[in-house]
């Protein structure tokens, strides 16, 4: 599903050039949950981005369901993002003027789905994350927990091929956490494929691989023995 | 030590130079403009003030068989007025020069327009500062001059000007220079040379008649009630008895034969009088108003444009604040250094403002409101008041930012609780009265330029192009005949006709009319005409013919006016008798003599073959060489009288002189109102695009097209203009509505007006959003979200 070679990543300012990916080259197959490991700074999250096309790589290859995307306009990359990848964020991004409802509902809206269909939809996906008592409420009405489970209803109201999370539990405490890793792994064995970025080594042994980065550059990938659940 | 105020001000300016650019510019122009413009109404509506016990002086003006009003009155008015009311102080009586008149200095002629004919006691009514020699010295030969200053120094240099001779008028009369005074400059009675009034031992005492203008000061414990009773007790016993009316007395004064006696107070006169005879031009308070409005709206709108940028970035400073607080500041310290940043701002703003005014008058040097800004500029007074200025404004629009800011808890500031960007309703507010304002003046310049259009392209009755008039042909005396039989020669002349008067040229000829069916005589417009008149100006006969000078009972014929026809009350005009043995002999179509203000009144012609005025009609090309021959021609006549002409459409557009004026300015300043208000919005525009950077960056992720953003972040603005257009609209067009009362020939607002102007206020505000919206619409949303 996924393939870098030798993907760079470079931020320039006026004085300093930093090297955020430094040829970096991985693999992930279609189901997988792969964690993103590393010290802040390590480039963690530029990764995450670039695979989820919202950034732009500086050079390298980059090839998403069979395409060579790197050299892709914004326009491309929206039509490709939109329609396979899903969102979750530390910060959970909900938009503070929108409802619950209007949260989840926003991707739909944008890949042109009904509104019939879209209601039925996001109903569903507020009762899977058991958040249908909380539609009419406004993200600053809600606990972190109950923001991050809309957050994830929205990522995956679209049904999207891969799922990318962003430090999904670094806002919330630990049995909130734990409850959003369950709804990762159980994603997961619904099929999509699901890359998260983490601190925490607890949370990164939800996955099935984790790949170390250090200052740019993979260091380890190992696979994690399943024993519990 | 420089404050910290003024340091962070000038930090703030080069850390966020486009903020800084935007707020500064915007201030500047408001400021330049607005003081323009108030300073313009202030000039205009204080007229009249600079003399002590002013308050207490009343003109007398007069009018008789309802032709009016005079802003001259009776020459013996004076002589019984003292007597009947106790309460005035000192009475003086002055008239003007008619038309400039040569000043001999040595060998050299100057030609003055502005001088007066003055009393004994004028200066101590009218106090001036007296340079040289004293009031109560002068006019007591009938040789003496004074001079204003600009004269005396024009005329003699550095010489010392007291007891010099110059030679006045014509026939050289030689004057003793007794007085210099300091020269006024807004008083309606502006003059820079003043001469001895002589009586005529054998004056004109009918109660119709004007000669000069006639000033009381009343004492201080007079009353106006009183002067106006004295004046009604003067109709009683002096002009009632001397019109010889059988009727009594009442009648006498609700008929058309009255006399009227109106008291005007000194400070209106200049702005408020316009009667016949004026003085000097008076000043047009529409115009006044409508200008300082219009100045007291464009600082409103630049003042709104600094607060709402400077709370917008609340977010910017509240870290500050919270830390300072922290640390300990007291709020009046913080609200200080607040304050004292937006008066160092609009300090700046000044400055700009400045060279903004310099170069908008070079650009705009010949626009009739050019000079107004060369004067604000100019005077070191004017440049105090400017300061003064500049400073309230920045101490008034950094109030409400100053208090905003330093009003929140320092730790829920720092905790990043406080509500970003300042009240938004408040903001929102703000905006829809600035673009109120902005489409209103839009909506008003619109009309006021086609009301213009209109006049000019009204049909008049008469063919105005190609009309040349020499003002003066009577000064030939029987040499006029030669004159225009040398004229006739030219190939450019195709008719030539004299006159007694000539539309639009201001006399005034009036006399009364009366059928046999009529049981009281109507005062009409008389244009007296020799029998080519109607020809050369081209006006149209409806009915009858025109005079000839082949019939000799012409001599006591008149053609009318459709107006007149009506007035009279003529149902078969030609061979009515008008007058006795006066008779009808045709009819003319309408046409107008004076500005569209003014209806077309009734007209009478009647013939006069010898004329002060010749009109002439011209073809072809080389008027230039047309011109140089006429003026040839005129000195081989008149060696020592210089020909008087001008061309009769340049006249007509002079009585549309105001409302041109008033319409390039409008639109000057209306486009100054716009552009300040678009650069507010583009601040805001730029504000709110970066406060929704997150957003926008969650919704590009989710899939939003550009399109979808824009729309997205130019909704709210809109929705602010189509608010500020709900208020704006039916406002312009009530106000515009009454403005165009004024004229008695005017369009009605097109359907398309109001439409255009709402159109134009949405698609300058939709241009001036979008710049913003796409520039983040179109970033990188992985950028936007790293923002945070």
């Amino acid at each position: 599903m996924i393939r870098t070679n030798n993907l760079k990543k470079v931020y320039r300012t006026e004085e300093v050039e930093t090297t955020a990916l430094n040829e970096v080259s991985v693999e992930i197959k279609a189901g997988e949950f792969v964690s993103i490991m590393g010290p802040s700074g390590c480039g963690k999250s530029t990764l995450l981005n670039i695979l989820g096309l919202i950034d732009n790589p500086s050079g390298g290859e980059y090839h998403f369901l069979d395409k060579e995307v790197s050299k892709f306009s914004e326009r491309q990359r929206s039509q490709l993002r939109k329609n396979n990848i899903g969102f979750i964020f530390q910060s959970f991004n909900l938009i503070d003027e929108l409802t619950v409802f209007e949260n989840v509902e926003l991707p739909l809206i944008y890949t042109k789905v009904g509104s019939g269909e879209r209601r039925k939809r996001v109903e569903e996906v507020l009762e899977k994350m058991n958040m249908m008592h909380r539609r009419n409420h406004f993200p600053q009405q809600l606990s972190g927990g109950q923001q991050q489970r809309v957050a994830v209803a929205r990522a995956i109201v679209n049904n999207p091929k891969l799922i990318l999370a962003d430090e999904p539990t670094g806002n919330l405490d630990s049995a909130n956490g734990d409850d959003v890793m369950k709804n990762l792994v159980h994603l997961n064995n619904e099929g999509a494929t699901i890359i998260m970025v983490t601190h925490s080594q607890y949370c990164a042994e939800f996955g099935n691989r984790i790949i170390r980065l250090l200052d740019g550059q993979v260091v380890t990938e190992s696979m994690v023995a399943k024993q519990m659940l | 030590m420089t404050p910290q105020f003024i340091k962070t001000a000038l930090r703030n300016f080069r850390k966020y130079p486009g903020y800084a650019f935007l707020n500064l510019t915007g201030l500047a122009v408001g400021l330049a403009a607005s003081f323009v413009l108030i300073l313009y109404a202030y000039r205009e509506l204080t007229y009249d003030r600079q003399f002590a016990g002013g308050d207490r002086v009343y003109r007398i003006a007069t009018d008789f068989y309802r032709m009016g009003g005079f802003a001259k009155s009776q020459e013996q008015l004076l002589d019984f007025l003292p007597q009947e009311c106790p309460d005035i102080e000192i009475a003086t009586r002055f008239d003007r020069g008619f038309r400039e008149t040569p000043v001999e200095v040595g060998n050299t002629v100057y030609q003055e327009p502005h001088y007066l004919l003055i009393d004994t006691n004028f200066f101590e009514l009218f106090p001036h500062r007296f340079l040289a020699g004293s009031p109560a010295g002068v006019m007591r030969s009938p040789d003496e001059v004074v001079l204003s200053r600009r004269l005396a120094r024009k005329y003699f240099g550095e010489e010392r000007p007291l007891g010099k001779t110059v030679k006045i008028g014509k026939e050289k009369k030689p004057y003793t220079v007794s007085a210099v005074v300091e020269e006024m400059d807004k008083t309606h009675l502006r003059a820079g040379l003043w001469l001895p009034l002589e009586l005529p031992e054998e004056g004109n005492q009918h109660w119709t008649n004007v000669t000069y203008y006639n000033y009381v000061r009343l004492k201080e414990a007079g009353s106006r009630e009183n002067l106006k009773r004295s004046l009604d007790a003067l109709l009683r016993n002096h002009a009632w008895p001397a019109s010889q009316s059988e009727t009594t007395f009442e009648q006498w004064v609700a008929s058309n034969q009255a006399v009227q006696f109106f008291v005007q107070p000194l400070k209106d006169i200049y702005l408020h009088s316009g009667y016949k005879f004026e003085v000097s031009p008076g000043g047009n308070p529409t115009q006044v108003y409508a200008l300082g409005l219009i100045g007291l709206f464009i600082i409103l709108i630049a003042g709104v444009n600094y607060i709402n940028l400077t709370t917008a970035r609340t977010s910017i400073r509240a870290k500050e604040v919270g830390v300072k607080k922290t640390l300990g500041a007291p709020r009046r310290a913080l609200v200080r250094q607040f304050m004292g940043e937006s008066v160092v701002n609009s300090l700046l703003a000044l400055v700009l403002a400045f060279f903004l005014a310099r170069f908008a008058a070079s650009v705009f040097g010949g626009a009739s409101w050019a000079p107004l800004l060369k004067d604000a500029f100019s005077e070191g007074y004017y440049l105090g008041a400017l300061v003064f200025f500049a400073v309230l404004v920045g101490l008034l629009s950094g109030i409400y930012p100053a208090f905003y800011l330093t009003r929140f808890r320092p730790a829920n500031i720092l905790k990043g609780e406080m509500a970003p960007g300042g009240n938004k309703a408040l903001r929102g507010g703000l905006v829809v009265g600035q673009f109120t304002i902005a489409i209103g003046l839009i909506t008003a310049s619109m009309i006021v330029f086609q009301q213009l259009k209109y006049m000019q392209e009204k049909d008049k009755g008469f063919e105005m192009e190609g009309v040349l008039v020499v003002e003066n042909a009577d000064k030939l005396g029987n040499q006029a005949e030669a004159f225009r039989q040398e004229l006739a020669q030219q190939s450019q002349v195709e008719s030539m006709a004299f006159s007694g008067r000539i539309p639009t040229d201001g006399s005034v000829w009036m006399y009364t009319y009366q059928t046999p069916e009529m049981a009281e005589a109507l005062t009409i417009q008389t244009f007296p005409v020799d029998a080519d008149v109607i020809p050369t100006l081209g006006m149209r006969l409806l009915e009858g013919r025109n005079f000839s000078k082949d019939i000799a009972s012409d001599s006591t014929a008149a053609i009318l006016n459709e107006a007149a026809v009506r007035a009279l009350g003529l149902e078969n005009p030609i061979g009515a008798e008008i007058n006795e043995g006066q008779r009808v002999i045709g009819v003319v179509h309408d046409f107008n003599f004076q500005s569209l203000k003014h209806q077309i009144e009734p007209v009478v012609m009647a013939y006069t073959p010898a004329g002060s005025r010749l009109a002439l009609r011209l073809q072809g090309r080389d008027m230039s060489g047309f011109l140089a021959v006429m003026e040839d021609t005129w000195r081989r006549f008149s060696a020592d009288e210089p020909i008087r002409y001008f061309f009769l459409d340049d006249n007509f557009a002079e009585l549309a002189a105001n409302e041109r004026t008033l319409s390039r300015a409008v639109a000057a300043f209306t486009l100054i109102a716009l552009l300040i208000a678009c650069l507010g919005l583009f601040g805001l525009a730029a504000f709110t695009a970066e406060q929704r950077t997150k957003e926008i960056g969650i919704r590009k992720i989710l899939g939003a097209s550009v399109a979808s953003l824009v729309g997205l972040l130019s909704r709210d603005f809109l929705k602010l203009v189509a608010l500020a257009l709900a208020i704006a609209l039916p406002l312009a067009w009530y106000a515009m509505h009454r403005w165009l009362q004024n004229f008695a020939y005017r369009i009605d607002i097109a359907w398309w007006v109001l439409p255009l102007a709402a159109l134009l206020a949405l698609l300058v505000a939709f241009l001036t959003v979008s710049v913003q919206s796409l520039r983040v619409a179109t970033g990188n949303p992985a950028e936007a979200l790293r923002s945070e």
